[in-house]
């Protein structure tokens, strides 16, 4: 089981909309995952054995795990690299 | 959620002019006040909202921005106002608060509960992720159209 935490600034609404998108990708690619949807205030306390931290705002901060911008799921633009590059830290 | 009062013409501009992203949004927030959606207070709200967590998001062919804020009291019903400007004004980025994004195409949403808040967001953003729909917004010169076009992509 990958742990991917999903983080967005204000609430929790930007990162809902990442968070299914991704939850259909990795089904889509039979990997199973636990997501957690937290605001990006939270990811400091939430670190124990994540495996990728996606956010829809960009972070400054190195967390020391790896980590995917998900903007793509919102936008559109990039969707797909976006994916791949989502698929490559959980493969 | 209640869809039939989500949108209708009155909430729609097609034709508007803003000097800045304030007056932008106060356009919007007098189309909903006007229409008995929100309460005033709502609107400064979301001025408060956008310096904390900025709304700016550029889509492939045009810059969009989602004004919104917490509903408290002041939202008597669910609704979206649009408001598509002739010259774009200046948002904050919603990825990257220190990057402006030109913004013509605006969404002010105005949603209680949760539940159906995120659902609705969902739907929006696929609706933001074709780009015939967002072209389609960016050129008719019908609000009934555009009506149309969300009310049947948020079903």
């Amino acid at each position: 089981m990958k742990k991917i935490i999903v983080a967005c600034g204000g609430a929790v609404a930007t990162s809902t909309v990442a968070a299914s998108a991704i939850k259909d990708l990795c089904k889509a690619n039979q990997i199973p995952v636990e997501i957690i949807q937290i605001r990006m205030s939270e990811i400091e306390s939430n670190l124990d054995g994540v495996d990728l931290i996606v956010t829809t705002m960009r972070i400054k901060k190195d967390f020391g795990k790896p980590y995917v911008n998900g903007m793509a799921f919102l936008s559109g633009i990039n969707k797909e690299t976006t994916e791949e590059q989502i698929l490559s830290y959980l493969k | 959620m209640n869809m039939t009062n989500l949108l209708n013409e009155k909430l729609i501009c097609l034709d508007g002019t803003a000097a800045d992203s304030t007056e932008a949004i106060n356009l919007l927030g007098t189309m909903m006040v006007q229409d008995g959606y929100i309460h005033p207070s709502y609107i400064g709200a979301i001025h408060k909202r956008e310096i904390n967590f900025p709304t700016g998001i550029v889509l492939a062919s045009c810059g969009i921005a989602l004004p919104h804020a917490t509903p408290e009291d002041n939202v008597f019903k669910n609704g979206i106002a649009v408001l598509r400007l002739k010259q774009p004004v200046q948002f904050h980025s919603m990825e990257n608060p220190d990057d402006n994004v030109s913004v013509t195409l605006l969404f002010m949403l105005a949603l209680n509960g949760s539940e159906n808040h995120l659902n609705m967001l969902q739907k929006l953003f696929a609706i933001f992720q074709q780009e015939t729909l967002v072209q389609c917004m960016q050129q008719t010169t019908s609000a009934k159209e555009v009506c149309q076009l969300m009310l049947d992509n948020l079903k």
